[in-house]
């Protein structure tokens, strides 16, 4: 049953550029009756497999920006670390009431409209570094753009690296909105350089939580195995179904299924 | 093709191997260790905080190699994005830019000192 949700998670995680971590622990929690923690800790695992597939492609497509990624990463895995050492000392009811406020607030950004602007200020930072770069867009052809406000990106970064180890999440759509709002990078870069982090971020803890023995090879395996499928099942049928429709079905999901972890970490 | 796109085939060649030999092993592991007659999930209702080595040190003493294998193959996956930060880091320093290849190496460097917070704490 695992597996087949895990691949279920796998192939929305492909269609709507999520790690699968949003699926996977409420449905291991709420649904499956396993401590939430466990279901953490798997769930890191599960965002590895997503993020190093998904990184792949991207990085053959040249969407990736591989230097903005590695600065970002600073301050993703160092959040992550202390993400870890806060995990230590919550209790489980507040990290399923943190869970449904990220859950509402991912809803909420996926009902976003996605605009792409291409922006003309370049931070100096990313003039010496030489972030700013260019993609091919299939329609719009070959597109510069400037990268603006690293350290605010950094800082952004920091934080989304400690949900990640605290929530068992990617923050993807945390990395994504720091990254298009406040770097100004455009959205397909964003996603695509945002994907190539959370791999890195979530190994940040998974290595912790794996020599503190909280990822247990009997809930992470079905379910790393699971998203290794739907996502490489995900990949193919991308071009041949409406994301939109899955998009909108998934929001109401995503706030029903965060009621439920509200209601849960309310009464304990 | 350049030498960064070159490399970035290279990693991202890396990338999609790891996975299919991670999952390999998770896969022979896991079907080696299931068990149809139970359910799985119901020693996982209550959190008991039983560090990896303490397990790994009862598997070995019932010669259980089944778990050593699924968690060879969820190791070989934690590893992935480690190893890919490392080739980056390689790149940036041979292309000469110092700044980013040391930024990429304090990246690794949090990366492997995070696996030692998982030690009692």
């Amino acid at each position: 049953m695992v597996l087949l949700i895990s691949v279920f998670a796998g192939f929305l995680g492909s269609l709507l550029g999520l790690g699968g971590g949003l699926i996977v622990v409420p449905v291991l929690s709420l649904g499956l009756g396993v401590d939430i923690r466990y279901a953490i800790a798997a769930s890191l695992i599960s965002i590895i497999a997503t993020s190093s597939g998904a990184a792949a492609s991207f990085l053959r497509d040249h969407l990736t920006n591989l230097r903005v990624a590695v600065i970002l990463e600073l301050g993703t895995v160092s959040g992550a670390i202390i993400g870890f050492l806060l995990s230590t000392y919550l209790n489980p009811k507040y990290l399923y009431l943190m869970f449904g406020g990220f859950l509402f607030f991912s809803a909420l950004m996926m009902m976003k409209k996605k605009k792409n602007v291409i922006n003309e200020n370049e931070h100096p930072w990313a003039k010496k570094l030489n972030l700013s770069s260019s993609y091919l867009d299939p329609k719009a052809g070959l597109i510069n753009y400037k990268v603006a406000n690293v350290p605010l990106g950094l800082i952004a970064m920091f934080f989304a690296g400690i949900l990640s180890a605290v929530l068992g999440i990617g923050s993807g759509i945390f990395k994504v909105l720091a990254m298009d709002n406040a770097m100004k990078i455009p959205m397909k870069v964003s996603s695509a350089t945002s994907n190539f982090m959370i791999g890195v971020t979530a190994s940040a803890s998974a290595g912790a939580y794996l020599i503190r023995g909280d990822i247990r090879p009997e809930i992470a395996c079905p379910v790393s195995l699971g998203i290794i499928c739907g996502s490489f099942i995900g990949a193919k049928v991308l071009p041949k179904i409406s994301a939109e429709l899955v998009r909108k079905i998934f929001v109401v999901i995503l706030g029903i299924v965060a009621y439920q972890m509200i209601s849960k970490g309310i009464r304990g | 093709m350049d030498k960064v796109e070159d490399l970035e085939l290279k990693i991202s060649k890396f990338l999609r191997a790891g996975i299919l030999v991670a999952g390999f092993f998770i896969l022979a592991g896991w079907l080696v260790r299931f068990k149809w007659s139970e359910n799985p999930f119901l020693r996982f209702q209550h959190y008991e905080r039983t560090s990896f080595f303490d397990m790994a040190e009862i598997h070995f003493m019932s010669e259980d190699w089944a778990f050593f294998l699924s968690y060879s193959g969820l190791f070989i996956l934690i590893s992935l994005p480690i190893i890919r930060v490392m080739l980056t880091g390689i790149l940036f320093f041979k292309q000469k830019e110092k700044i980013l290849g040391s930024v990429a190496f304090a990246v690794l460097f949090f990366l492997l000192l995070s696996f030692g917070l998982g030690f009692e704490i």
